[in-house]
């Protein structure tokens, strides 16, 4: 069963960085709801080893070629971390 | 003109020139005017925009012979549609004041018909919840009783058709949240199958369960708006072509000779005692329409909680993954590009949707993943397979929507598991992709302390039967005793 160390790990995963009251809390909850869930343990056995595949057996393909899209300028305007066409973030390189 | 104003009716009475788009479009906004500071349902409203649009469409005059299905009709869309220019938030901090540049394409549909985009309505977080409390913005009130959730997340398009501000909205069902509030409201809810709906447009929660679906004021409108917003769409590959399904021309065909289901599961332990009651008084209904009832088994519908909520928040996880404050949405700097997103994430997303994309990340990750989501896709499959058998022996599938009626605001906010099991007789269908529609079909405790709420019934289909679960629903809707108003509905009619 998930202890806080699991949370921390998971939380880094997620990329959210939790407070410590909400790792403890977060550990509580996650145990409930997983001591729930933990039914589907029981299922086993050959009859339960199907995924359940897409629901239409098509895999629809369109022509290969350039068509109209969104312009650049409504894409980056929702944000005003933006320097010409580009987002903008922390340098991650040194 | 009394009796309730409907989709259907507006469109018509706009079309024929004895009710002008700007009319319609007004008299919805002094009802929203009017009920809003009760109920807390909307989002955005652009006065400005609708009422432009209005005009618009009053200019141009009715379209031609055959197009116009909704012309002048005000709708409402949930919080998490696309709509070109109006802020769309899914009720999340993390998003607060983003614009989409681009419509839905259902948007796109509504207005090509001419329909009138009121504004957007309140949800749970990221459609995360069963009662609209975990939206960041507000708590939306059940026009029945405002100490009771509307349900979720759909709850503000449930509540704000509920209470006969518009005629219709457009929600979102993932394992429930348009079909749970519909139930809890007195509303119709459709849920079309996985596939007849494009999602484009629609901020993704779990990809493989989400659809959009009509919230109204009765089955034909339901029927209405899924014909307009159905079909085939280039940019959403899961709608499949030449599958383009119509409901409205077959909807007086009845249910004579249609055999019903009725799994036993959907009416046991965890169930209302009032709400088997009025299920049960509902296939009588049917059985005087010439529909047999037939008894079903769906054995492994105990497992759809678990496995919905494992699938769904291991989805979720990864579509939330975007979320990062880099395009769009809150951005919280940190001193490196990491802790910026952890920064950004845990302050945007509010408890419910950190808990889920915790525990989806969970379901995921090395170690964990054969335990919980493997298996979680194992009983998905079966629990689908029982539908697969049962639709074998019957043509439609009936119980209710909801094992409760309303719930009070905050009851259940602190027990997460009781709040899931709210969603367990909705999630079946949904692990199935199956089209399901609630209709009002009940009151409970019309003397108890809560007042009259209402009930739903739930009707499911097999995949692509939308057109006969849309039909058996407007069979009952025809012949049941008695007709759900809301009290606050039923004050405005008055005004």
């Amino acid at each position: 069963m998930v202890d806080r160390k699991e949370i921390v790990n998971i939380a880094n995963l997620a990329a959210l960085g939790l407070s410590k009251d909400e790792i403890g809390l977060y550990t509580s909850r996650l145990r409930r709801i997983l001591e729930y869930f933990e039914k589907i343990g029981d299922l086993d056995g050959d009859e339960a080893d199907r995924a359940l595949p897409a629901l239409g057996p098509e895999s629809p393909l369109r022509p290969d070629r350039v068509e109209p899209s969104l312009e650049t300028d409504a894409l980056l305007r929702n944000t005003e971390f933006v320097s010409r066409t580009f987002f903008t973030v922390k340098k991650v390189i040194e | 003109m009394k009796g309730p104003v409907t989709a259907a009716r507006t469109a018509s009475q706009c079309l024929r020139g004895e009710l002008s788009p700007v009319s319609a479009a007004t008299g919805a906004l002094r009802r929203l005017d009017q009920v809003e500071g009760r109920i807390h349902a909307m989002v955005h409203v652009d006065e400005e925009k609708v009422l432009e649009r209005a005009a618009l469409l009053e200019k141009s005059g009715p379209p031609p012979e055959g197009k116009g299905l909704l012309f002048g009709v005000p709708l409402a869309v949930k919080d998490n549609i696309c709509v070109e220019g109006l802020p769309t938030t899914c009720g999340s901090r993390t998003l607060e004041g983003y614009l989409p540049p681009y419509n839905a394409t259902v948007v796109d549909r509504v207005l090509a018909e001419g329909g009138i985009i009121i504004g957007t309505t309140n949800m749970d977080e990221f459609a995360m919840g069963s009662s609209t409390e975990t939206s960041a913005w507000k708590t939306t009130r059940n026009p029945w009783n405002r100490s009771l959730s509307p349900g979720g997340s759909s709850g503000g398009s449930a509540a704000v058709v509920a209470a006969g501000a518009v005629p219709a909205a457009l929600g979102s069902d993932t394992g429930g949240s348009i079909r749970q509030p519909a139930a809890l409201c007195g509303a119709v809810g459709f849920k079309p199958t996985y596939g007849a709906v494009s999602r484009y447009g629609l901020v993704a929660f779990g990809s493989s369960f989400d659809q959009i679906g009509p919230l109204s004021t009765d089955v034909r409108d339901a029927a209405l708006l899924f014909d307009v917003i159905g079909g085939h769409d280039r940019y959403d590959s899961t709608t499949i072509p030449g599958r383009d399904i119509r409901a409205v021309p077959g909807l007086e065909n009845g249910v004579d000779g249609i055999r019903i289901g009725v799994p036993a599961e959907f009416l046991g332990d965890g169930v209302d005692s009032a709400v088997i009651s009025a299920v049960r008084s509902s296939l009588n209904v049917f059985e005087t329409l010439g529909a047999s009832i037939e008894p079903i088994e769906l054995p492994h519908a105990e497992y759809a909680i678990p496995a919905y909520y494992v699938a769904a928040m291991s989805e979720a996880s990864s579509n939330l993954a975007r979320f990062d404050g880099v395009r769009y949405g809150l951005r919280l700097e940190g001193p490196d590009l990491a802790t910026t997103y952890q920064k950004t994430r845990n302050e945007g997303f509010g408890r419910e949707v950190k808990i889920r994309i915790l525990l989806g990340t969970f379901a995921l990750s090395a170690g964990f993943y054969d335990a919980w989501y493997a298996k979680a896709l194992r009983a998905r499959r079966l629990v689908a397979d029982d539908f697969t058998r049962a639709f074998e022996k019957v043509d439609v599938i009936v119980g209710p929507t909801s094992p409760v009626t309303a719930i009070g605001i905050g009851e259940k906010i602190e027990d997460p598991v009781a709040m899931y099991m709210c969603d367990s007789l909705t999630t079946p269908a949904s692990l199935a992709g199956l089209p399901a529609l609630s209709v009002p079909c009940g009151l409970a405790s019309p003397n108890g302390p809560r007042g009259s709420v209402p009930i739903g019934l739930q009707i499911m289909g097999p995949l692509f039967g939308d057109a006969l679960v849309l039909r058996a629903g407007h069979a009952f809707e025809k012949n049941r005793p008695r007709d759900f108003v809301s009290p606050l509905a039923r004050e405005l009619e008055k005004t």
